[in-house]
């Protein structure tokens, strides 16, 4: 902390504007439109997925793409504490990045963004859960950010996680939710974007779909788009969230076929 | 001299008016669809909403009465309503929750919450844009709002401020003389019976004017009464041409 | 009161009548109410604008800008170049209790902050449409900052596309103070505002702008611009945001259904339809 007492400085700063020669543009993808990282425009990167890593929680999950990795632990069903009128189960789910976890520290409290992103997993995930199975009671659902490489697919893979978590608890579901993400690009579609991807795109696509019942239980875009490139987005992002099913569904059963 | 003491000199406030001359009232009431009873007033440039809910059964065992209904005010400021830049204020600001409770105490005595054992009544206000007088106008609307809901009171409760400033009183002060630092004082008055609910005064008077700043008010009061009670005949009139067939 | 629960009955006739084509106040399913559209009315504020649908829902949208320092957020330099040189949008909503009992109290913490992500999600990137770079005064130094405060004085359904009509046309009446900028020499620069309350701009690209489309799910149709009853029939929504080329700026489901995925196409082809 700078004494500001003894070094005084000017009233008012201004921050250098720095100019850049345009040709340091970072390159996001070179001829034979290989990404930095060595993928394909419409790629997904690997996924490593473990269930089972709370040992307190009922179920839970880990997640690894790329630089993210996100924690989620589920509790419950447990009786709510006052139950409303209502024949249905509560959903409670609260998202937490680490102070840690991205380029600018975030707060410890939990924040109007980390609000809004419970609330997207919630609106993602009571479709595929039977909460008309678990009257007066509530699931609890607490997902840490460990590191966010692109929010886009942060948010994809905190879904991703939670359902697998909520898998793994033992809670009756109509099915797997896998989420994956999208950004546009220069009028291109980069599929699972990261964090300096991000920094240039015009938009994005997440989209969280139950491959086994085809049916989509959120949708997220922003920017400005042409109806026939979101159309294209969203079978691409159908096509990710069907391969990102089939590693959820293995990461449930390595544990089984371990005991067995 | 600064130039507000001139115009104050001159006897015609900024505005245009004379020394014992109210500000424009425009009133309607009955105009929001969810509320039980509603009301919209606007004086000069101070615009203010207010919905009113209930009678009904206390949402809170804590607020529960066991002989009479509890009373609730909240009032919220719009963030866009103040002249300066941009403000949001919380609904816990302190400020807001004084005018509140002095609402608050103004209709107890006169709505008659004993008929209405173990249940509450809410009074909501917005503030969309303010130039002075928040507290009458508050208590304007909400009464007349609590008309509109049909909620028995003993009678209208009318709130007018009045101010002093060298020697002359004013009537009704807006933002900017209130700024000017003139001694304001609110009264609240029953119109019938002339009977004082609210008095409230921020800074200091000279005892030998107070009262015929006192008496301003009280005028301004009466003159708010006869407005507020034309609109409600007006409006009733209305809804009984409405709803009869021919 | 705006009612919090349905009985299954009254579903069911709300479902059967969306099937025929109709609905209670006879409109068909993709008919909106009538819209009513003011501006101008909060006169301290630098732009305002209130919307009602039919005889409901009520939204009161009021602009007001502000001098501010650029916000250099970026972490890439080539990001913070371009951050330095545009203004910025602030973006608030409020959900009043005069417009409904639910909002009392903390009641309306929840709506307000997922109202207000929506809104600053439209309107902050390129699809807001609003020239930002016309904002900025002085590159790196000091900007315009646009706050859009909304406030939902009366609640009878539909109001996130309320709240994107109204806001569109607040920035539409908006009046910019004029900027009178000195260069001192040596790179220093000043500015003033202008003395003259008749010398303002109007916000640049305030017809970009995009405005929403909310389609409710109800059984297997979908209807627009529904009523309380309708939204507590209602599954899933999905709020479509279209600007004035066309171009889709945003889509957003929202309640607790899921749609289907053949479904989800056509909802958003309808939306250019509405449009």
């Amino acid at each position: 902390m700078v004494d500001r007492r003894r070094i005084q400085g000017p009233e008012v700063s201004v921050a250098p504007i720095i100019i850049k020669s345009a040709d340091k543009r970072t390159c996001l993808k070179d001829e034979h439109s290989r990404r930095r990282d060595g993928r394909n425009l419409e790629d997904i990167c690997p996924i490593f997925l473990k269930t089972g890593l709370i040992s307190q929680a009922n179920g839970s999950a880990f997640i690894e793409i790329r630089r993210t990795k996100i924690a989620c632990g589920v509790y419950g069903p447990r009786q709510t504490k006052i139950p409303s009128f209502s024949g249905k189960g509560n959903l409670n789910v609260e998202i937490k990045f680490a102070p840690f976890s991205c380029q600018k520290r975030r707060q410890p409290y939990r924040d109007a963004q980390e609000k809004d992103l419970s609330q997207l997993v919630i609106e993602a995930l009571v479709p595929s859960i039977r909460l008309d199975l678990l009257p007066k009671s509530t699931i609890d659902i607490y997902i840490t950010v460990l590191e966010n490489d692109g929010t886009a697919s942060c948010l994809a893979a905190a879904i991703t996680c939670a359902s697998v978590a909520v898998a793994d608890a033992g809670i009756e579901m109509l099915d797997l939710v896998p989420a994956s993400s999208a950004s546009y690009i220069g009028g291109e579609i980069y599929m699972d974007s990261d964090l300096a991807e991000e920094q240039h795109e015009t938009g994005y696509l997440i989209l969280s779909y139950m491959p086994s019942l085809k049916e989509v239980t959120h949708i997220l875009q922003s920017g400005d788009v042409d109806l026939a490139l979101t159309t294209q987005a969203f079978e691409q992002c159908t096509d990710a969230c069907s391969k990102i099913y089939s590693v959820m569904i293995n990461s449930l059963l390595l544990p089984i076929r371990d005991t067995q | 001299m600064c130039i507000i003491t001139v115009l104050l000199i001159l006897i015609s406030l900024m505005d245009g008016r004379r020394a014992n001359e109210l500000r424009k009232i425009k009133c309607k009431p009955s105009v929001l669809s969810q509320a039980d009873g509603s009301a919209y007033i606007e004086q000069g440039n101070t615009k203010c909403l207010a919905a009113v809910y209930g009678p009904r059964e206390t949402r809170q065992k804590a607020q529960l009465i066991h002989n009479k209904a509890n009373i609730n005010v909240e009032i919220s400021l719009a963030p866009f309503s103040m002249p300066q830049e941009r403000k949001k204020r919380s609904k816990s600001d302190r400020r807001l929750l004084e005018i509140a409770s002095a609402v608050k105490q103004t209709f107890e005595p006169i709505i008659m919450t004993n008929l209405f054992a173990r249940s509450q009544i809410d009074i909501y206000l917005q503030i969309l844009q303010f130039d002075g007088g928040t507290i009458q106008i508050c208590i304007n609307a909400a009464t007349l709002a609590l008309i509109d809901a049909g909620i028995p009171m003993q009678e209208y409760v009318c709130a007018c401020s009045a101010g002093c400033h060298e020697n002359h009183t004013l009537l009704d002060l807006n933002n900017a003389e209130e700024m000017a630092d003139t001694p304001e004082l609110t009264v609240a008055l029953l119109p019938m019976s002339g009977k004082l609910t609210l008095l409230q005064m921020d800074s200091r008077l000279h005892v030998d004017k107070l009262e015929p700043v006192m008496n301003l008010a009280a005028l301004g009061c009466k003159e708010i009464y006869q407005t507020l009670d034309e609109t409600v005949r007006e409006y009733v009139k209305d809804l009984f041409q409405k709803s009869s067939p021919y | 009161m705006a009612p919090v629960l349905i009985s299954a009955l009254e579903a069911d006739y709300i479902l059967k009548g969306i099937d025929d084509n109709l609905r209670a106040d006879g409109r068909g399913r993709l008919d909106y109410r009538e819209v009513i559209l003011e501006t101008g009315l909060i006169t301290q504020a630098h732009g305002s604008a209130r919307c009602r649908l039919g005889e409901g829902t009520d939204v009161l949208v009021g602009v007001k800008v502000d001098i501010g320092t650029v916000d250099i957020d970026g972490t890439e330099e080539e990001v913070a170049t371009v951050k330095a040189k545009r203004g910025r949008v602030v973006c608030n909503v409020e959900c009043s209790p005069i417009a409904s009992q639910q909002f009392a109290g903390r009641g309306a913490d929840d709506i307000n902050n997922e109202l207000t992500q929506m809104m600053s999600r439209v309107l902050n990137g390129p699809q807001g449409g609003l020239n930002l770079e016309k904002l900025c005064i002085i590159p790196g130094k000091a900007c315009w900052i646009v706050y859009i405060d909304a406030l939902v004085l009366d609640y009878a359904g539909n109001i996130v596309d309320t709240m994107f009509m109204t806001t569109r046309a607040a920035l539409f009446n908006t009046q910019v103070p004029k900027a009178i900028i000195h260069d001192l020499g040596d790179g220093e620069v000043e500015f003033d505002l202008s003395e003259d309350v008749e010398e303002w701009e109007r916000i640049e690209g305030w017809e970009h702008v995009p405005i929403s489309v909310t389609l409710n799910k109800i059984g297997s149709r979908h209807i627009v611009d529904a009523t309380p009853l309708e939204e507590l029939t209602t599954e899933a929504k999905l709020h479509v945001m279209v600007n004035r080329n066309g171009k889709i700026c945003g889509i957003q489901k929202s309640g607790s259904g899921s749609i289907e995925h053949s479904l989800l196409s056509e909802m958003v082809q309808v939306h250019i339809f509405v449009i």
